[in-house]
């Protein structure tokens, strides 16, 4: 199997995950979970709208270079803006302890001021994937997973976390956003590089179980009181 | 442009960042494990223990009931008998207008001691053991049968199979409190109680048609809550529906299993 064609699984595993998810959707409709579903839609939008601005040459939608390169990343650096931003709003919403909210709130604040300043100032929102707030996003991201699995430790009652769809989809993430911040310090000397790098299969690999994990997740879940 | 050990490096920490979150993960589940076993374990000591006080109640109970049974039997009774003797050791020298008078007070005492025997009977644990379950609900639907205000019956569908009898106890018990009950609120002029066995239950209805009252209005008394709990303790199913001026009705379902003697 080539790069590219593994590259392709992607979209599809998203896709996969949002159907299923929509097929799941009365699990959890009543909690904020449903936003999550909201959000794999919009990625798998975005993926399916990325690659076709670019193969059908939409140019209103697209930046071309002086070397006639196109570029889409705009569109995935506002999708990363949004993912983040959702899923602090996700466990923000999931999560009772006073203090955790809080700190959630301080992150989600600090993320995006730190995003705005980026594209202002050190990277370019069309040209260059915006890889530094990334970075911190993750570890937030992590810091909030983490508060998620220390409030379900504390919970005094008898919950089976692994029928838990919230538990499953901080599995995912927790593979994902680790695993690929060591990589995202260098992505855009990477993505320099004529070709496609063996080192980009180690976030192909990763989304990919990630969406694979969610998917799971919605099926195997039981439903949300 | 890019070092081969840039990459590599890459790689390696990547690597070691997963296997991190892994490790966290397996932990995560190990103490989640743990806490859940530990607070089952602790569910569970609390119901054996508000069944052992449930059981020591009962005890108590059976144990009050058996002593008013001795007392209304070798006292109460005792002295009825006496006082119906010397009646009739009276009667030779009396007129005859007195004779039909103290006649009737004999019949009255003879009724007396009747009742307090039937009802020494149902209230002494031992005896409703030797007699069963069956004839000791008859001999409480013929008690109330005798008090001429209602009709109480008795139908008894499938084969009577014998169980266990500490357990036949607290059935019948809750089946007597929800019949006095009945005959103290209801009004009641028709009292029906069916016992039904099937190949895996003893069902048993109890209904009045009187009065009844509203679930929702009326304060959850203790004896409710005690019959429940009773039932609970032999595993059987309690469904008590109440409708106002419809009637009350009690099905309990009690599990016929193997090793019931």
């Amino acid at each position: 199997m080539s790069l590219e064609t593994f590259r392709n699984l992607i979209p599809f595993s998203e896709l996969l995950a949002a159907i299923i998810g929509t097929i799941y959707f009365f699990k959890y409709k009543h909690t904020s979970l449903k936003y999550f579903l909201f959000l794999l839609w919009y990625i798998t939008l975005t993926e399916f709208t990325g690659w076709y601005v670019i193969e059908k040459e939409v140019l209103s939608l697209i930046f071309l270079d002086e070397n006639g390169v196109k570029y889409n990343l705009w569109m995935y650096n506002l999708l990363r803006f949004i993912t983040f931003n959702t899923l602090f709003f996700v466990y923000y919403n999931y999560l009772n302890t006073k203090m955790f909210k809080k700190w959630i709130k301080i992150f989600a604040i600090i993320y995006s001021s730190i995003y705005i300043i980026n594209w202002s100032f050190i990277q370019s929102f069309i040209w260059e994937k915006s890889e530094i707030p990334k970075i911190l996003g993750s570890i937030f991201l992590i810091i909030v997973i983490l508060f998620y699995f220390i409030e379900s430790l504390k919970l005094e009652k008898i919950v089976l976390f692994h029928k838990k769809l919230l538990f499953w989809i901080s599995i995912g993430l927790l593979l994902f956003y680790t695993g690929t911040i060591p990589f995202a310090l260098k992505y855009n000397t990477y993505m320099l590089i004529p070709g496609i790098h063996k080192l980009f299969l180690i976030i192909w690999i990763l989304a990919l179980i990630m969406y694979l994990i969610f998917t799971f997740g919605f099926i195997w879940s039981d439903k949300e009181k | 442009m890019v070092q081969e050990g840039t990459t590599i490096l890459i790689l390696i920490t990547t690597l070691t960042v997963l296997l991190l979150i892994v490790v966290i993960i397996i932990i995560f589940s190990i103490f989640q494990n743990r806490k859940v076993k530990f607070l089952f374990e602790q569910k569970e000591t609390k119901q054996r223990f508000d069944e052992e006080i449930i059981k020591a109640q009962l005890e108590t109970q059976e144990q009050t009931l058996q002593n008013i049974s001795w007392e209304l039997h070798d006292n109460v009774g005792q002295l009825l008998s006496v006082a119906r003797m010397q009646l009739n050791m009276m009667q030779p020298g009396l007129a005859d207008n007195q004779k039909s008078l103290v006649n009737e007070t004999g019949e009255i005492i003879s009724k007396s001691l009747q009742e307090i025997r039937t009802l020494s009977k149902l209230l002494n644990p031992e005896v409703v053991k030797n007699i069963g379950l069956e004839e000791a609900v008859q001999l409480e639907v013929d008690r109330f049968n005798r008090l001429n205000f209602l009709r109480a019956t008795l139908t008894i569908k499938g084969d009577s199979v014998n169980i266990n009898q500490k357990e036949e106890i607290i059935l019948f018990r809750i089946l007597q409190e929800f019949l006095s009950n009945s005959l103290k609120y209801s009004k009641t002029a028709k009292l029906d109680v069916t016992l039904t066995y099937t190949d895996e239950f003893l069902i048993i209805k109890a209904q009045d048609f009187g009065v009844g009252f509203d679930k929702k209005t009326t304060k959850k008394g203790s004896g409710l809550l005690n019959m429940k709990s009773r039932a609970k303790l032999i595993n059987t199913q309690f469904d008590f529906k109440s409708e106002k001026d419809k009637g009350v009705s009690l099905t309990l379902t009690y599990p016929l299993t193997e090793d019931n003697d």
